[in-house]
């Protein structure tokens, strides 16, 4: 009964999506309505009008970068849920950690010799993101990633040690804060939040402000991954 | 209308992605199965924005010299 | 038009999607995700879209994965 019901909502929902996709302008073509109005302007001014090369940057940025600090906002949020969700409700408290569970030999030599160059390689994407594909979020995410690693291989209290519980806080909320207040530069300098000076001279200034925001999401990105899986992992 | 689907085949194909996300989370009643279905929706709806910004020949806006660069748009889009 | 290897990706995707959803062990089903993160991951590479791709490496195949892994190991490994 149920199954059929399951079927039924299926079919419902995907015979619309295909005669939709169906009526869609065919794929890859140039003249397509995504192709034609909005992003000709940004590929043709995007680079000397926004800060950035890259342009998908430009347009997290500087064109979109209200919603961008909104997501930031999120991203802190969902750490704050888990530290609700793990901490308040007594869970890590009552119980002793758990037992670490020791690894191979090759492993833990393999994970040694890596991780300075997966923390190289993530400094530079969130360094480079306004000129190559990249930035805050992935360079943040592979410094996250970076940290299980140590964690898991080396142990808890080796990595304890890179994230330390004085700066730890500030550390978490670096996205929202550097957006924020470069933001509020933005305010002083042209009137309105996030505002990006627009003359020719000042073009130095946009691209000093689109990376600091990058180093500020990428630094706060990588701290809170890091935080929601040790908060996990010691429950 | 099946040549406009061959077309479109990586339309379709994040239709049908997205469908089976959809089965996931209304059939299972395992929470991460329910999230592995939820994740699969997702990733299916950037793909189909992906798809959207694609043009023939193109590579990344990014990268001059291109006979055609792609749309920048859509990615964002994906990114947030 | 899409050419063979776009092809046989969007086929590895669907297989492993449905893998994915079938799957009646949590620990295999979480893997099986991750395989389709990094099929999905090249898709958008191929796509020309690096930036979308990034991240699902980083955050799909990587920091999803190990989340759901932590998961599992504090309930139970089985689907009921």
């Amino acid at each position: 009964m149920k199954k059929a019901l399951v079927i039924v909502l299926l079919i419902v929902a995907a015979v619309p999506l295909v005669a939709a996709v169906a009526g869609l302008p065919p794929h890859g073509s140039p003249s397509n309505p995504t192709y034609t109005h909005v992003s000709a302007y940004y590929l043709e001014h995007g680079a000397e009008e926004a800060g950035a090369e890259n342009i998908v940057t430009d347009m997290i940025l500087n064109y979109r970068g209200f919603d961008t600090n909104g997501e930031v906002t999120v991203i802190f949020t969902s750490l704050a849920a888990v530290f609700g969700v793990l901490l308040l409700t007594g869970a890590v408290a009552r119980k002793p950690a758990a037992p670490e569970i020791p690894v191979s030999m090759v492993v833990r030599f393999i994970a040694r010799l890596l991780a300075p160059f997966i923390a190289i390689f993530a400094v530079y994407v969130i360094l480079n993101g306004h000129i190559s594909p990249g930035g805050g979020f992935q360079g943040g995410t592979v410094l996250g990633a970076l940290y299980i690693t140590v964690s898991i291989v080396l142990g808890r209290d080796e990595a304890r040690r890179l994230l330390p519980r004085g700066p730890k806080p500030w550390l978490q909320a670096a996205g929202p804060l550097t957006f924020v207040g470069v933001g509020l530069l933005g305010l002083v300098l042209t009137g309105y939040y996030l505002g990006f000076p627009t003359t020719p001279a000042l073009a130095w200034l946009r691209t000093a402000m689109i990376v600091v925001i990058e180093i500020g999401i990428g630094v706060g990105g990588a701290a809170v991954l890091a935080s929601v899986y040790e908060t996990m992992e010691a429950d | 209308m099946l040549l406009a689907l061959w077309t479109n085949v990586d339309y379709v194909a994040s239709v049908v992605l997205f469908c089976i996300g959809l089965y996931c989370v209304i059939a299972k009643n395992n929470l991460i199965k329910k999230f592995i279905g939820l994740n699969i929706m997702e990733t299916s709806v950037f793909a189909f924005i992906v798809a959207m910004g694609v043009v023939e020949g193109g590579t990344h806006p990014s990268w001059e010299p291109a006979p055609g660069r792609r749309t920048p748009t859509p990615y964002p889009r994906a990114l947030s | 038009m899409s050419s063979i290897f776009d092809l046989t990706l969007i086929a590895l995707l669907i297989a492993s999607a449905l893998l994915a959803v079938r799957s009646k062990d949590l620990l295999a089903a979480t893997i099986i995700f991750s395989t389709y993160s990094l099929v999905m991951c090249l898709v958008w590479m191929h796509r020309g879209s690096p930036d979308v791709a990034m991240t699902e490496a980083a955050v799909g195949a990587g920091i999803t994965t190990i989340l759901f892994l932590v998961a599992i190991g504090k309930t139970t490994r089985l689907e009921r």
